[in-house]
């Protein structure tokens, strides 16, 4: 009976993890078509023949992420996005997903100069940085959160590993491993925690919008200007109907914008 | 000659205003006596044109009965006439009432009074007892006789009922009351204005009428999208009260409450006949609109520069809510100009509303800067007025020579389109060269960037259960193996038999390692859990069920006096019962 179980579990687990790295390997033409389209772009001689092509390049690179949504990937896909409405002019929108693509590789400079560059272009200011108790995690900044789910992955594997082992053969050295790990894990986990339930929500303006005071059109504007697009905010709340979004700007001023002007990183 | 030109002007002006009158309606109750039928009068504004309907008078919902009385011309020399109808209505109970708006058609559009209050004073006296006393009907009270409490509230549309969007209008809320009154309730929805927008705070006017305090709370609002909008019903309750010693207020009547219904405001959608292309949903009288070029006339090709956009409104326009034209989508602006992605800053003046709008000329062939529209929507003739600013000349210096080193393909339908204003370029600014790439390269994109990193999603954390469920199963099959090794070695029902085989006949030993290795040969064949059981809680059936008589027969045998036991024959039984296979108890 045991032999039975034991031998299904191996052949399930072994059919999961074939499927799995069958659907990573499987090739997409439109990864091949979307490179094609953006070099194309880059080598262009007028201004249409650019347009069209980064067009395409972007038509392309957005199915893919509609399709497969990498929010917990490498980053290189919202990198491109970035770099292609770049190209078209769409700051506000590069600017996005620079964000995202910053996120899951907080350690690249070349994500830091592109949005330096195009922060330069619409005259905006760096956004805010990680206060109150994100300061506490100062690896937050270093580590994107695949890369902390990861670690804690992996020193979850380290610690029952050692307290498992320790249980047949105690070693002193085990113990240490284990409590050593146990730390760590413990400091990861509140930084997964911190991150998941009390980080700010940042979301970016893509369209030049007017803050309310409250959560309608017929209530006053906030300062009587126009919240630049491509500012990056902090969303505090939304309403019960999710049609607006209550914020808080770079400068600390509070209002409501329409859900359709905003994006959330 | 001068003083004659002044008073032709004067005249005009008089004409002109006379002839735009708007239509008033108002409405009011001259006199109401208790059971007496009251009289009310209807004065209609209008021009003398404007046919009156009189079957369409309404009071609130209900058909109104009016007599004409005459009409009044403001002059021989205009148009507008001020119709009087007198109305009846039924007699009443004295106090404080509210008389509902008034609706009548003039012309081909339907106009509304105010609603009003209007007090139905005690039963008028007889001449004769009028002659008897000499006291007017309507002398004002004793100064000692008490002021009855009462408290009324109205609520209407101070201005149109049916708007447009971006058109405003006023909501307003009246407080007729005598005595003094403290409310307790105040619903009041006209004056959050759902789904309208609120211009400014709201207005507060306290004021008498006729010995009755009035208090005035308006609101003005915009409307937004078209539909209907009901607000109510509105509801006001208070109570009369006296300030006792203490300064707190003593109550002096029970609550009196006072309800409207709801009142209606309709957003009427814009006209779609003759919307100009260029109409983004200003709305007003009548504006004045110029556009400026802000710096010098010789610009580079690309380069920034500025346009000043100027619309000026009439006295009382909402100007800082006036839209801008939208100049990306201008004719002759699309592919030649390009727009700033910063937004176009606004200065507001009087009612003039400036706005710079900054754009680079994407080719040098361009000659001026096309003329901008401006539309804008008019209530009041619900009729568009497109008004054009005149085109600037400039000159564009060009930045460098195109490099093309390809023939350049003759453009499309699409592409070839011209813009409105004198340029005449060879080639469409599309076929210019672009600006030099600013950023470039991007990661060549493999099949594992589009999916989540392995044990990077917040699945992988599932680990931390799985572990702990682990690392227990661990723990526990540890603690019972060990539980097992200080158990000790447990004899086989072989090693026992041999073990009694060993010991001498009849010994008390023999009989208790016979015992043993039987049960201990259920054991092992499954048939019971342990050994440690008594004879008697053995099963009955099958190869327990032999062993069990076969026990209680050798106690038998073993404690009767006298009865001589064949040891031999009970070895055999033994060998044979331990020989026997497992599923020999089930048959």
């Amino acid at each position: 009976m045991k032999s039975i179980i034991i031998t299904t579990l191996t052949v399930l687990g072994i059919v999961l993890l074939g499927s799995f790295i069958f659907m990573i390997g499987k090739g997409d033409s439109r990864l091949e078509q979307a490179a094609n389209f953006y070099q194309k772009g880059e080598k262009a001689t007028t201004i249409i023949e650019r347009s069209q092509a980064f067009n395409q390049a972007l038509d392309l690179y957005l199915q893919l992420d509609r399709g497969h949504h990498p929010r917990h990937g490498n980053g290189a896909l919202y990198y491109n996005i970035g770099n292609t409405y770049f190209q078209l002019g769409e700051y506000p929108r590069a600017i996005l997903y620079y964000h995202r693509a910053q996120a899951l590789q907080p350690r690249n400079h070349q994500i830091a100069r592109n949005l330096d560059v195009v922060n330069q272009k619409l005259e905006l200011q760096k956004g805010s940085q990680t206060n109150g108790l994100g300061n506490f995690f100062v690896f937050n900044s270093l580590l994107s959160i695949p890369e902390r789910i990861q670690i804690f992955f992996g020193l979850c594997v380290l610690f029952f590993g050692f307290l498992i082992v320790n249980t047949w053969w105690p070693y002193s050295q085990l113990r240490i491993g284990a409590i050593v790990c146990g730390i760590a894990l413990s400091l990861v986990s509140l930084s997964l925690i911190y991150t998941y339930y009390f980080s700010p929500i940042k979301a970016i303006i893509v369209r030049p919008v007017e803050m309310r005071r409250d959560a309608g059109l017929q209530y006053a504007k906030v300062d009587g200007k126009l919240l630049s697009a491509g500012m990056e905010v902090e969303v505090l709340s939304t309403t019960s109907s999710g049609d607006w979004l209550k914020i808080v700007t770079p400068k600390g001023e509070l209002g409501f914008v329409p859900q359709s002007t905003i994006e959330a990183e | 000659m001068v003083k004659s030109l002044i008073l032709l002007f004067l005249s005009m002006m008089i004409h002109v205003n006379l002839f735009t009158v708007d239509v008033k309606v108002t409405a009011g109750i001259d006199d109401a006596y208790a059971n007496e039928k009251g009289i009310g009068s209807v004065s209609i504004t209008h021009n003398y044109q404007d046919k009156i309907d009189l079957a369409s008078f309404r009071l609130g919902s209900n058909p109104l009965s009016v007599t004409f009385v005459k009409d009044v011309p403001f002059s021989s020399e205009n148009a507008t006439v001020v119709s009087i109808y007198k109305f009846e209505i039924p007699g009443q109970n004295p106090g404080l009432y509210v008389l509902p708006s008034v609706t009548v058609r003039v012309g081909d559009k339907n106009y509304q009074s105010f609603m009003s209050s209007y007090s139905v004073k005690n039963e008028k006296k007889s001449n004769a007892s009028k002659a008897a006393n000499s006291t007017p009907v309507n002398s004002a009270p004793a100064p000692s006789s008490p002021v009855e409490p009462s408290l009324r509230l109205t609520a209407g549309i101070e201005g149109a009922t049916s708007i447009y969007p971006g058109q405003r209008t006023k909501f307003v809320y009246h407080y007729y009351y005598t005595g003094t009154i403290e409310l307790a309730t105040e619903k009041l929805p006209l004056l959050d204005a759902q789904g309208l927008i609120k211009i400014g705070e709201k207005e507060f006017h306290d004021y008498a009428e006729g010995g009755v305090s009035v208090s005035e709370i308006s609101q003005e609002v915009e409307g937004i999208k078209p539909g209907k909008f009901s607000f109510g019903p509105s509801l006001i309750e208070g109570y009369s009260y006296e300030v006792d010693a203490s300064g707190k207020h003593v109550p002096t009547s029970p609550k009196i409450s006072s309800e409207v219904p709801e009142v209606v405001l309709t957003v009427l959608p814009f006209p779609t006949q003759g919307k100009p292309a260029s109409f983004n949903g200003t709305i007003g009288k009548k504006f004045q609109f110029s556009v400026d070029l802000i710096g010098d006339k010789t610009i580079v090709e690309g380069d920034m520069f500025s346009l000043g956009i100027n619309i000026t409104g009439e006295p009382g326009t909402n100007i800082k809510q006036v839209p801008l034209p939208e100049v990306c989508c201008q004719p002759g602006f699309s592919g030649f100009f390009r727009l700033s992605d910063l937004p176009p800053t606004e200065e507001i003046k009087d009612n003039t509303k400036k706005a710079i709008v900054q754009l680079s000329p994407l080719t040098a062939k361009i000659e001026e800067i096309p003329s901008l529209e401006f539309a804008y929507f008019n209530p009041e003739t619900t009729s568009y007025t497109v008004l054009s600013s005149q085109p600037i000349p400039i000159k564009v210096i060009p930045r460098k020579k195109a490099s093309v080193e390809n023939p350049v393909p003759a453009p499309t339908k699409e592409q070839s389109v011209q813009p409105k204003s004198n340029v005449t370029p060879t080639r469409t600014p599309s076929m210019q060269s672009p600006q030099p790439i600013e950023i470039e390269g991007i990661y060549q994109l493999h099949p594992r960037d589009l999916h989540d990193q392995l044990f990077g999603s917040w699945w992988a954390l599932l680990i931390f259960p799985l572990g702990i469920a682990l690392f227990i199963f661990q723990y526990t099959l540890h603690q019972s193996i060990l539980l097992q090794r200080s158990r000790g070695v447990v004899e086989t029902s072989a090693t026992l038999f041999q073990k009694a085989l060993e010991s001498s006949d009849g010994s008390a030993q023999y009989f208790r390692l016979i015992s043993q290795a039987l049960k201990q040969s259920l054991v092992e064949k499954n048939v019971i859990p342990s050994a440690e059981i008594a004879n008697s809680e053995l099963p009955e059936q099958g190869i327990a069920g032999e062993i069990r008589a076969f026990l209680f027969e050798l106690d038998e045998d073993r404690f009767t006096q006298g009865r001589k036991i064949d040891y031999t024959k009970i070895n055999q039984s033994v060998e044979s019962l331990l020989n026997k296979n497992y599923g020999d108890h089930l048959k």
